[in-house]
C-alpha cells in the first residue's frame, strides 16, 4: 500500500466523516480511516485542535462532524496539495 | 508634519524625505505581509507538517523581523542620539536577510538538502559567521565587494532555478505556479540588495524595485489566502 502524507489521512478522515452525513462515531471512523488506534488517535486530536471536527452528544452517545473549517479544508485540498507539491517540483 | 520634525532633528542637506517615506512604505508592508503569510500558513503547517511549507513559512517570518528592523533604523536616523544602534541594525537586517535566503532556498530544494536542513542552528551559524567576516575586516573594500558580487551571483541563480522550476511545473499543471512568483521575488531582491548604490543614483530605478517587490509579495499573500487559508 502507497504510504499517504500526512494531508492525505487528513483529508481521508474528513471524508469518512462527511460521506457518513456529516455524523459518525469515533469507533467506526477509526475502522474506516484504515489507521492504526495510535494514529488515529494522534490524528483526531490535531483535527479538534484545529478545529476541523467537532464531538457532539446525543443520547449518551458522542458523534463526529465536521466544523464549517473542516469542510473548507475539503474544498480546498486540491489547491493545498497542488501548493505543497509545487516545491517538490 | 512629519517632515517638519524629520527638519528639526537633521540638516536639510541630509533630508531625501520622499524616498525615505516611499521605503518606509515598502518596509511596513512587507512586515505585514510576510507575518499574514507566516500567520496564515500555521493550520496547514501543523496539520501537514510539510518540510518545504515550515521553511517557506520560517523565510517570511525572517523577512517581516528583518523589515520590522529596518522600520527601527529609519527613525535611528531621524534622530542622531541613537546612531549608536545604527550599526548593530545593519548587521542584524544582514543576519535576518541571510536567514530568509537559506530558508527560502531550502523551501525550493527541501527533498535534496534533507540531510542539511536537519542541523537547525546551521543557518544561524553561517549568517552569524558572514556578519563576522564583514566586521572583523571593517576598512576592507574588497570583502563587502566580493559578499555583494557572490550575493549577486547567488540571486541569479535561484532566479534561474525558479525559472527552470516554473517552466518544468507548467508542463504537469497549468496553474500559477508559486515560481512565477519566486522569479518576480528574486528580481527584486536582487536589485534591492545588490543595485541598492545604483538605485539611489537613479530614483526611478528604486520606484521600479519597489513596485516589483509589492507585487511580487501581494501576488504571493493572494495566493496563500486563496490556497493554504481555511
Amino acid at each position: 500500500m502507497v504510504n499517504r502524507s500526512k494531508l492525505d489521512v487528513v483529508k481521508d478522515i474528513l471524508k469518512v466523516v462527511q460521506d457518513n452525513r456529516n455524523s459518525i462515531k469515533k469507533t467506526p471512523l477509526l475502522r474506516k480511516a484504515n489507521l492504526s488506534t495510535k494514529r488515529f488517535n494522534e490524528y483526531y486530536f490535531i483535527l479538534l485542535d484545529k478545529q476541523l471536527i467537532k464531538e457532539l452528544e446525543t443520547k449518551g452517545n458522542v458523534y463526529v462532524t465536521l466544523t464549517d473549517k473542516g469542510f473548507k479544508f475539503l474544498e480546498k485540498y486540491s489547491l493545498i496539495k497542488d501548493f505543497l507539491e509545487e516545491f517538490e517540483v | 508634519m512629519f517632515s517638519d520634525y524629520l527638519s528639526m532633528q537633521v540638516p536639510m542637506e541630509f533630508i531625501n524625505f520622499y524616498p525615505m517615506l516611499i521605503s518606509l512604505t515598502y518596509s511596513v508592508l512587507l512586515v505585514l505581509l510576510s507575518f499574514f503569510i507566516y500567520f496564515k500558513t500555521k493550520d496547514i503547517f501543523e496539520i501537514s507538517k510539510n518540510k518545504s511549507l515550515e521553511y517557506f513559512r520560517l523565510a517570511f517570518l525572517f523577512l517581516g523581523v528583518s523589515n520590522l528592523i529596518q522600520i527601527f533604523l529609519y527613525f535611528l536616523r531621524v534622530d542622531s542620539s541613537f546612531r549608536i544602534f545604527e550599526k548593530l541594525s545593519f548587521d542584524l537586517v544582514l543576519f535576518f536577510n541571510l536567514l530568509t535566503l537559506i530558508y527560502l532556498t531550502y523551501s525550493m530544494f527541501s527533498h535534496r538538502v534533507k540531510k542539511l536542513s536537519e542541523n537547525k542552528l546551521l543557518p544561524f551559524i553561517f549568517s552569524g559567521f558572514i556578519i563576522l567576516l564583514k566586521n572583523y575586516f571593517p576598512n576592507s573594500r574588497l570583502i563587502p565587494l566580493l559578499f555583494g558580487l557572490l550575493l549577486g551571483l547567488y540571486f541569479i541563480f535561484l532566479f534561474f532555478i525558479s525559472i527552470f522550476k516554473y517552466f518544468k511545473y507548467s508542463k504537469k499543471k497549468k496553474l500559477h505556479s508559486i515560481y512565477l512568483i519566486y522569479i518576480l521575488l528574486f528580481i527584486s531582491m536582487f536589485f534591492s540588495n545588490v543595485l541598492e548604490a545604483f538605485a539611489i543614483v537613479l530614483p526611478i530605478v528604486s520606484s521600479i524595485i519597489y513596485l516589483l517587490g509589492v507585487f511580487a509579495f501581494v501576488f504571493l499573500s493572494m495566493k496563500v489566502l486563496k490556497d493554504l487559508v481555511i
